[in-house]
């Protein structure tokens, strides 16, 4: 289950659910559907690589990454893989704020739900 | 000021006042040594000094204090489980971490002929415990596969010169003395030789250990 730490409604784009460093690094999991550590610090290249790898640490706590073991061309090394998509990380996300707004706020939050969906689709 | 007349006059009658004495002064002559010669037997011999000053005046004092040596006992005691405890939480903490073996690691394991366990975590590790050298995947990920062997000759240091930490810890802490100044120094100088100075330097500064220009500087 992917663990939010914090959202800020008044950020924009992916920082209102992520840090800046972690909302960057996601991008570039997505892009390059995986990454070392060492790759992703030549993409962001004012994040040093302690800073990168601890943000993958923590990414991988969170649930939104994971990582594997590589074993090639003689060294160690992490590998990591986002744990899904931009929309399945999306749907992920959706569902724990859902369903903890459901937790507080019970039906009131199930009416706005379909009040939303009727306008949606009256659109 | 009584306790203090009954402690002075039981120490003369006992005839122990002397040899006290003398330990004392070998005390701080082994002290002495220790930080001139850097060599952690001194400082064991300093701490076995100690224990043996706080114990025999406790026993030769006998005028009403007898309880103090219960006090003592007590506190060898709380300090024999404190660090057992900890001990404890730390292999706890470690029997999860530990991943199956790797390739690159069993050459450095004959070469050096430790056991040596992969840790499966990001943050940069390295040390020993139990016989055993630990290294983070974290760790291995920044370093070439010389920088790795001078990280894990560093270490075979450790495990075969530097003293019992457990024991020594136990000891500081019953003497009321200090705990052994690490022996950085002569590992990086070991580790050094068998793997090359630049090997050791560059695994240093990539792994930004603390007090690393400092090690470089005294390498050379
Ligand atoms: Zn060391």
């Amino acid at each position: 289950m992917v663990k939010i730490e914090r959202i800020s409604l008044n950020k924009q784009g992916l920082t209102k659910f992520f840090s800046p460093n972690e909302a960057r690094i996601m991008k570039v999991l997505w892009e390059l559907s995986h990454s070392t550590s060492a790759e992703i610090t030549r993409e962001c290249k004012d994040l040093s690589l302690p800073c990168v790898a601890g943000t993958l640490d923590r990414l991988v706590k969170s649930g939104f990454a994971r990582r594997e073991i590589d074993q090639s061309e003689n060294r160690v090394r992490y590998i990591y893989y986002p744990t899904g998509d931009r929309r399945e990380i999306g749907v992920k996300i959706s569902e724990r704020i859902i369903e903890s707004l459901i937790d507080t706020f019970g039906d009131a939050t199930i009416d706005t739900l379909g009040k939303i969906n009727g306008r949606r689709k009256n659109e | 000021m009584n306790n203090f007349y009954c402690f002075t006059f039981c120490l003369r009658e006992s005839g122990m006042i002397y040899i006290l004495l003398v330990s004392v002064a070998l005390a701080i002559i082994c002290l002495f040594a220790y930080f001139l010669k850097r060599r952690h037997e001194f400082l064991l011999a300093n701490q076995i000094f100690m224990i043996w000053i706080i114990t025999s005046s406790i026993l030769t004092m006998g005028c009403n204090m007898f309880h103090l040596i219960w006090v003592y006992l007590g506190i060898i005691i709380i300090c024999v489980l404190l660090l057992g405890i900890l001990k404890l939480l730390i292999n706890l903490r470690h029997s999860n971490l530990i991943i199956s073996s790797i390739e690159i690691i069993s050459v450095l394991e004959e070469h050096f002929g430790v056991t040596i366990k992969i840790l499966d975590i990001q943050r940069i590790r390295a040390y020993t415990h139990r016989g055993v050298i630990y290294l983070s995947i974290g760790l291995m990920e920044r370093l070439e596969p010389d920088e790795i062997k001078a990280v894990v000759a560093h270490e075979t240091y450790h495990l075969r010169k530097s003293p019992n930490k457990f024991i020594s810890s136990i000891l500081a802490m019953i003497s009321f003395t200090f705990l052994r100044h690490s022996d950085e120094y002569y590992a990086d100088r070991f580790a050094a030789e068998v793997s090359g100075a630049s090997n050791l330097k560059n695994a240093l500064r990539k792994l930004d250990i603390k007090d690393y220009s400092k090690r470089i500087e005294q390498l050379s």
